[in-house]
């Protein structure tokens, strides 16, 4: 995963920038580039965000239709990353509402579903158990918490960059990120083994 | 407002926490799934193509049947004022023609018949539409009334000239 992260530009780069070009230009097949050079970041991202396998999935889908369908606009204000980030993150968070409305609305328990939906996934059995410990610890963060707890952690982002994917002050964010650290503390390290 | 101080702490604090929640992270996912984003997006991406146009073509035709029942009966309207129009530029031909043939005859007898004008078939329709419309919704209706049986043939005779 760090690998993964090296690759994350959040300076407005050249393979970017040719990729979006070409793909403007006509050539559908830098699309499928696109694809392959971010569809690992989403799909984590999406993952950590939603805690399971089919909720990520159709977020990291949906993601990168709407990267399809609105590649013309995107102008370079900011880095193709952080664009493509603050898409992912409107997606997970709409899927979490969809979510939080369809389990009001729902008399089965459909967490259940959706963890067997991930089974195929995981190469190992341990892996699976690992993503659903860490699950465990972020289902425990508000969202706001969560939100920044990941990108700081995970995706290794700075305040400013997550200020500019979220649109949130970066004095809130260290506000969040403060609070959910102590939140992880108190739960107690033995949580996690 | 928390401060970077505070901040830094409580970060070294929770250093060996978050080593082993990075640990967490630390999993592998079969390639096969990512192998088979592209198909997967672009068969999508197809289908809402697909229900896009055919969302637009039912918008297309549904506007189209809405404007067609709401422009008929004004195309009838229309219409039914264009006709007027056109008895009423025939207005003045009848009235040099066939009304005052009429008219003439009303005065020549009256008695209690009816009147039935038997138009012949060479009569164009509107003529014969302005009369018909003149007998039922004139006053004269009821001077139309009063023709005698002689006054009616005089008029059949007098139009038919």
């Amino acid at each position: 995963m760090s690998k993964l992260l090296d690759k994350v530009q959040f300076m407005v780069n050249d393979k970017d920038f040719d990729l979006v070009n070409r793909f403007r230009s006509g050539d559908e097949s830098a699309f499928n580039d696109i694809v392959r050079e971010y569809q690992k970041i989403i799909y984590w991202h999406a993952l950590r965000m939603t805690g399971n396998h089919m909720d990520a999935d159709e977020v990291t889908q949906q993601v990168l239709i709407v990267i399809y369908q609105k590649i013309s606009s995107f102008n370079f204000k900011s880095s193709f990353a952080t664009w493509i980030y603050t898409i992912v993150q409107t997606r997970s968070l709409n899927q979490i509402r969809k979510n939080k409305l369809k389990n009001f609305f729902s008399f089965d328990d459909l967490s259940e579903d959706k963890l067997l939906s991930s089974n195929n996934i995981f190469e190992s059995f341990e892996d699976k158990e690992k993503i659903e410990k860490l699950n465990k610890v972020l289902e425990k963060l508000p969202i706001k918490q969560k939100e920044v707890f990941i990108m700081r952690i995970f995706d290794q982002l700075t305040y400013e960059e997550i200020s500019k994917i979220t649109g949130k002050s970066v004095g809130g964010l260290k506000s969040n990120y403060f609070h959910a650290l102590k939140k992880i503390m108190e739960a107690g390290i033995d949580k996690y083994d | 407002m928390i401060n970077d101080n505070e901040l830094n702490k409580i970060e070294l604090e929770a250093g060996p926490f978050l080593d082993r929640i990075k640990s967490l992270n630390e999993v592998h996912i079969n390639d096969a799934y990512f192998n088979n984003m592209i198909p997967r997006v672009h068969s999508r991406i197809a289908m809402r193509s697909s229900r896009f146009k055919f969302l637009t073509v039912s918008a297309y035709a549904i506007s189209f049947t809405i404007t067609l029942f709401l422009v008929l009966p004004m195309l009838s309207t229309f219409n039914k004022i264009e006709q007027s129009t056109m008895t009423e530029s025939l207005q003045e031909t009848v009235m040099s023609s066939g009304l005052n043939i009429v008219d003439e005859a009303i005065y020549v007898n009256r008695s209690d018949k009816n009147i039935e004008i038997d138009f012949p078939d060479d009569w164009e329709d509107a003529i014969k539409e302005y009369y018909a419309n003149e007998i039922n919704q004139s006053p004269s209706y009821f001077v139309y009334q009063d023709l005698s049986s002689e006054e009616i043939e005089a008029v059949y005779q007098r139009l038919e000239k």
